[in-house]
């Protein structure tokens, strides 16, 4: 099956509550509009009562995406995560644009993450960047690179598919990214819960088992580091030039009492953040592979190899292809 | 443009905030030393400290002023664009002679308009350096949208386009040289505008008149502390911090209106006021589309 690009338009919704970082945010999307000739939803959710100043608002808002050849606006009320999780349950192949709230850079005790909230609740990948980028920076016309981080505690590998089929739509390198955690005593405790590599020749031997599922239809190269995750990532990052970065959902948010918090490894990240929820597939080609699995394959990486463990599937895989193809990447 | 009667002080909280803390702190230890432990020659004259302040003011009223200047000349310039382009469709429907039997020549003069609206949406897109091909496409189609895909001054591109039609217009009869001219007099006074706007968005304030005013500032807002102790003791970061707060919220008021086409809060309202050209010179044609205006969004307009 083709990609969406090539036989329906990939659809976004811009979630916008009219702040300045969503104002910042309108070249990033009409540049995504245009690069992937993409459909837009401007989706706001009001608090119920509001809904005259809610339209007016709307109205006004990224106005010049009233030429747009396939936009529209739409409004909801009630309560926001919960509205913006509804609309994208009905539109599950669709990817979700939500920038950051603006700072304040005062305590914010009771201060909930609507972003994180949102992410709990959807299946659709979400486009969003870092209250702290200086610039927001752009999705290349061809070309460029694409990174996805791999923390290896992920129950599956759907974010390494929406990078890949990113990377394929976009002609650009993929780079598989891994940080290594510093040797310490903590480290024996982790190896007890945790299935993640610990060492070098482990994490090589998961990354380029994952390389090979996405097979050669995409230049993929793999970035290891060792030491503290937001510096490593952060140095990675500047390492493989990309301007996307792609995690599962799961990495990105982080419990903390009584509410969800994006990841502080992420604060140095100079890419957009593409944070894709696992879809609910039963479907071995998508799993993380098991610790005594992680071996190269013997044979070169070829799309059967996954393709004869994956039943007809049900639901979209891919923000930017639908399913019915082998592997890991989209056909 | 900010338009709301009250100006929320904490916005100006996040550019302020790093400096005033550094300094609030500075100041309690400078009044804790010389209260609690003595030490008096922390003291400063506070007469070299007034000469210092009078020559930052100086600096500081310069810098707003040309900070202002650069943004009220941008607004200026996007006023002048109103006009003109009112002006121009004033004259494409009055001066051009339209057999109202032949369609191809309707057809181009709606097309001009329909060009200059473009060139307007495509100016603010140039100006905040945003994509402005999806908006084209709705505005003059697929094809015509892609064949300005080749330049890279696609606001240029269309003045071009309709000096091109404005050629084809008389080369079929419906302009004679005399109007020709007043037609492309005011293509040039178009390309003057998005010249002088390019001017400002490409040369940035000297930098000299923007560091020195705020190496100025933070000198100064370092020695108040110990020009004041001697006389406030213990009250000295109340009154050095006013003074800082103050100092350091002009110099990041001129840093904030110095680039008028940053797709910020204070820019010069370029969204607002395209689809006010846009809906006027579409009455005009007698296309009123149910396109709505720009308001202000709690007191913000883009």
């Amino acid at each position: 099956m083709l990609p969406m690009s090539c036989n329906d338009n990939p659809h976004l919704i811009f979630a916008t509550n009219f702040s300045e970082a969503c104002h910042a945010a309108i070249p990033m999307v009409a540049h995504w509009v245009d690069t992937l000739q993409a459909r837009l939803t401007l989706l706001h959710v009001h608090p119920r009562g509001a809904g005259s100043q809610a339209a007016r608002s709307l109205d006004s808002f990224f106005a010049e995406s009233a030429h747009y050849p396939s936009s529209s606006r739409q409004l909801l009320s009630g309560n926001a995560a919960a509205g913006i999780a509804e609309f994208c349950r009905q539109h599950p192949q669709a990817m979700l644009v939500m920038p950051p709230s603006v700072r304040s850079y005062l305590p914010r005790p009771l201060h909930v993450s609507l972003r994180t909230q949102v992410l709990r609740q959807v299946a659709t990948p979400m486009l969003t960047m870092l209250p702290d980028s200086k610039a927001i920076p752009e999705l290349p016309a061809l070309g460029g690179h694409v990174a996805c981080w791999i923390t290896g505690d992920e129950p599956r590998l759907d974010h390494v598919r929406e990078a890949a089929a990113l990377a394929r739509q976009r002609d650009a390198e993929l780079h598989l990214l891994f940080v290594l955690p510093e040797v310490s005593e903590g480290l024996m405790l982790e190896a007890l819960y945790s299935d993640r590599p610990l060492a070098e020749p482990a994490a090589i031997r998961l990354l380029d088992d994952i390389a090979a599922r996405i097979g050669d239809q995409v230049r993929v190269r793999v970035h290891l580091d060792t030491g503290s995750t937001q510096r490593s990532l952060a140095r990675l990052l500047r390492a493989s030039r990309a301007s996307l970065l792609v995690v599962d959902r799961d990495t990105v948010v982080r419990k903390r009492l009584l509410r969800g918090a994006f990841a502080s490894a992420l604060r140095d990240s100079p890419c957009l953040l593409i944070c894709v929820p696992a879809r609910s597939h039963d479907d071995d080609g998508d799993r993380m592979p098991p610790p005594n699995a992680r071996q190269r394959p013997a044979l070169p990486p070829s799309a059967g190899l996954v393709r004869r463990h994956r039943p007809a599937a049900k639901a979209p895989r891919s923000w930017l292809a639908w399913d019915g193809a082998p592997g890991l990447l989209p056909a | 443009m900010i338009l709301r009667d009250s100006f929320p002080v904490q916005r100006l909280w996040p550019k302020t905030y790093k400096r005033l803390l550094v300094l609030l702190g500075f100041d309690c230890a400078v009044a804790a030393l010389y209260v609690f432990a003595g030490w008096h020659w922390l003291s400063l004259d506070a007469l070299p400290l007034g000469t210092l302040g009078s020559a930052l003011a100086i600096f500081l009223a310069f810098r707003a002023n040309a900070a202002y200047g650069r943004w009220w000349e941008a607004r200026q310039l996007w006023g002048q664009l109103v006009n003109t382009s009112r002006a121009l469709a004033r004259q494409a429907l009055t001066a051009l002679d339209v057999d109202p039997d032949d369609p191809q020549q309707r057809a181009l003069r709606s097309a001009i308009i329909v060009n200059q609206v473009a060139f307007v949406h495509a100016l603010r897109c140039h100006l905040r350096r945003q994509n402005p091909f999806p908006e084209l496409a709705g505005l003059l189609g697929a094809a015509e949208t892609e064949a300005l895909r080749r330049y890279g001054n696609v606001p240029n591109a269309l003045t071009l386009r309709i000096a091109e039609q404005l050629q084809q217009a008389r080369a079929l009869g419906m302009l004679d040289s005399l109007r020709w001219s007043a037609l492309d007099a005011s293509l040039t006074t178009l390309a003057n505008i998005q010249g002088s706007c390019e001017r400002i968005k490409n040369t940035p304030l000297p930098r000299q008149f923007s560091l020195l005013p705020r190496v100025l500032v933070d000198a100064y807002c370092w020695l108040v502390p110990l020009a004041l102790v001697s006389g406030l003791g213990i009250f000295t970061p109340v009154a050095s911090a006013l003074i800082s707060f103050t100092l350091i919220a002009i110099d990041t008021a001129s840093d904030a209106i110095e680039e008028p086409f940053e797709n910020t809060v204070n820019d010069t309202p370029m969204t607002a006021l395209s689809r006010g050209i846009e809906l006027t010179l579409r009455e005009m044609l007698d296309q009123r589309k149910a396109l709505p205006e720009v308001r202000a969004i709690d007191g913000f307009v883009y």
